[in-house]
């Protein structure tokens, strides 16, 4: 009992010390039982903003602290390993009412969190591009490509690329309001964040999937998507960070 | 005639044997990525470096890589957070199993963990939170400790916590509940002579009542770290374990007399908040170097 009464203690801001403890007499125990919930939230809020530098960049750290306090409350991590907590911070920032002037920022945060999928993704060796000169086009086209366990393709209705480009960088860049895809992934020991050009997006998608390059490739040519087969051979090999080839 | 391949092999394994030891003359920091550059060219300013284990339990990446070069170079100990020992609950079978993967490739000097607990009904509260200390409570600590043990083929150390409140149904003291534990499981422990001076004030005690009823025999480690001095409602101290400032003197004083009483043990300064230059935790170590040096003490034999 001594625990549940704890843990559920710790949950509510609102709810009183648990009665089984003794101290000094009431407010001092309430005082005591606060240290604990303060480290809980507290550290839980440090980690989102280590977890999210450019969300928490673009609200300030007010509002960082406010929104990661608020996310702690209903999603307590599951798991000991903190290194992926907070995975549905973006879901929840698309669904948080002081943040619905910025309807970007979810995918700001799921941006952010695709980053550190990639950076803590398992190693593999990346394909050079002259290792597929070997294998002759045709039959090329009719593999497919294992890619880099990092590797993640992510889809914005907002100029997102633009966004974390504008967020990160030194140089800053004018923002065109249009929508952006991405491809993050971490072909040696940094994570590489890529905006992909038209249509190569499903391309790509569909090559993650397991499809054949020439059925990736017809499907993107069906969809309006005007390239030579030598173009979808090379964003192919330079974005996507083969491992090695597959028959579908 | 000894061969070159010979002495490669006897290298090979002096270095081995090295890493399965703590230096107790020449003390040791957490380890933080921030410092890794700094690390690399410090020459072994520090004897060992400890990490905590729930940060390292990712698939690849250079997280890991930076590890790989910390357990090639150093003695390396690894700190358990998130095993949640003092919970009611059965141990998360998914998460002994991460922590035994982990240990199998690291092979750190020492595997260490807490008396407290921090998950309960699904969810991890990232703190270590108190137990009370009872025959039952000391039942459920002994059968987790003998599990993990026999899961990572090794004994562990288990680590005092510190603490802001205690529990009215508590029948016998920390020091007494953490002797039968030893007894009980043959595990080691590591004494945090921060906790107990943070414990013991909070609780209106003495450290040294709590250090005099230990079985120190026991102890294969000490950490050593800064606190925060609060104040409770009626002005009482309250101090907050932080791990973010400089050693205590209050703390240093406890550590020469456990020192000087027991004998060199491998010690650790822990800093997790507010983290300074690495120049400023390898002062903290020297320093525990040069108190231990100047002490003379007794020799002392301790087991890896």
């Amino acid at each position: 009992m001594w625990q549940v009464n704890f843990a559920a203690g710790l949950r509510t801001k609102a709810s009183p010390a648990p009665t089984c403890l003794q101290g000094l007499g009431g407010q001092a125990v309430e005082r005591r039982f606060k240290v604990y919930r303060n480290n809980v939230y507290s550290s839980l809020a440090d980690n989102l903003a280590e977890g999210y530098p450019v969300v928490k960049q673009l609200v300030g750290d007010e509002f960082f602290s406010g929104m990661a306090h608020e996310y702690a409350k209903g999603y307590l991590p599951t798991s000991p390993v903190m290194s992926l907590y907070g995975e549905a911070l973006g879901d929840f920032i698309d669904d948080f009412p002081p943040a619905k002037s910025a309807p970007y920022l979810g995918d700001v945060a799921r941006l952010e969190y695709a980053q550190r999928l990639a950076l803590h993704a398992t190693d593999a060796e990346i394909l050079l591009a002259s290792a597929f000169e070997r294998i002759p086009v045709e039959s090329l086209l009719a593999k497919g490509l294992v890619l880099h366990p990092s590797v993640q393709i992510m889809r914005s209705r907002f100029p997102i690329y633009a966004i974390w480009v504008h967020a990160t960088e030194t140089d800053k860049n004018s923002i065109i309001n249009q929508p952006e895809s991405v491809l993050v992934s971490r072909p040696n020991l940094k994570v590489r964040t890529l905006r992909l050009p038209d249509g190569a997006t499903d391309f790509l998608s569909l090559i993650k999937s397991g499809c054949s390059l020439s059925d990736a490739a017809n499907h993107a040519l069906a969809s309006g998507y005007e390239a030579s087969l030598d173009e979808f051979i090379r964003i192919a090999l330079t974005h996507a960070c083969a491992i090695r080839a597959r028959t579908p | 005639m000894l061969s070159a391949q010979n002495v490669n092999n006897f290298d090979g394994l002096a270095r081995a044997a090295k890493h399965f030891t703590l230096p107790a003359d020449h003390a040791g920091v957490s380890f933080k990525p921030a410092h890794f550059d700094d690390i690399k060219s410090s020459d072994h300013s520090v004897g060992w470096f400890e990490v905590h284990a729930e940060n390292y339990m990712m698939d690849g990446g250079p997280m890991r890589r930076q590890l790989q070069f910390l357990r090639e170079s150093y003695p390396v100990s690894c700190h358990g957070v998130g095993l949640s020992i003092g919970s009611h609950e059965p141990l998360d079978q998914d998460h002994l199993a991460r922590v035994a993967r982990l240990v199998e490739w690291l092979e750190p000097a020492i595997f260490s963990e807490h008396l407290a607990w921090s998950s309960h009904g699904g969810n991890f509260f990232n703190d270590l939170l108190p137990l009370p200390y009872t025959r039952q409570t000391l039942e459920r600590v002994a059968n987790h400790i003998d599990e993990i043990q026999e899961r990572l083929s090794r004994p562990i150390l288990l680590e005092n916590p510190s603490s802001y409140v205690w529990f009215s149904e508590s029948d016998m003291t920390e020091a007494e509940f953490l002797a039968s534990v030893v007894a009980q499981t043959g595990c080691a422990l590591l004494l945090d002579i921060n906790n107990v001076y943070v414990s013991s004030t909070n609780q209106g005690l003495q450290p040294a009542d709590f250090l005099d009823s230990l079985p120190f025999e026991a102890v294969d480690q000490i950490h050593l770290a800064g606190h925060f001095v609060d104040h409770g409602p009626h002005g009482e101290p309250l101090l907050i374990d932080s791990h973010n400032a400089k050693v205590s003197d209050a703390v240093w004083d406890l550590y020469e007399q456990t020192i000087f009483q027991y004998g060199p043990i491998p010690t650790l300064i822990e800093w997790d908040g507010d983290l300074p230059e690495f120049s400023v935790l390898a002062a903290e170590a020297a320093q525990a170097d040069r108190r231990t040096h100047s002490l003379k003490p007794k020799v002392r034999y301790v087991a890896g």
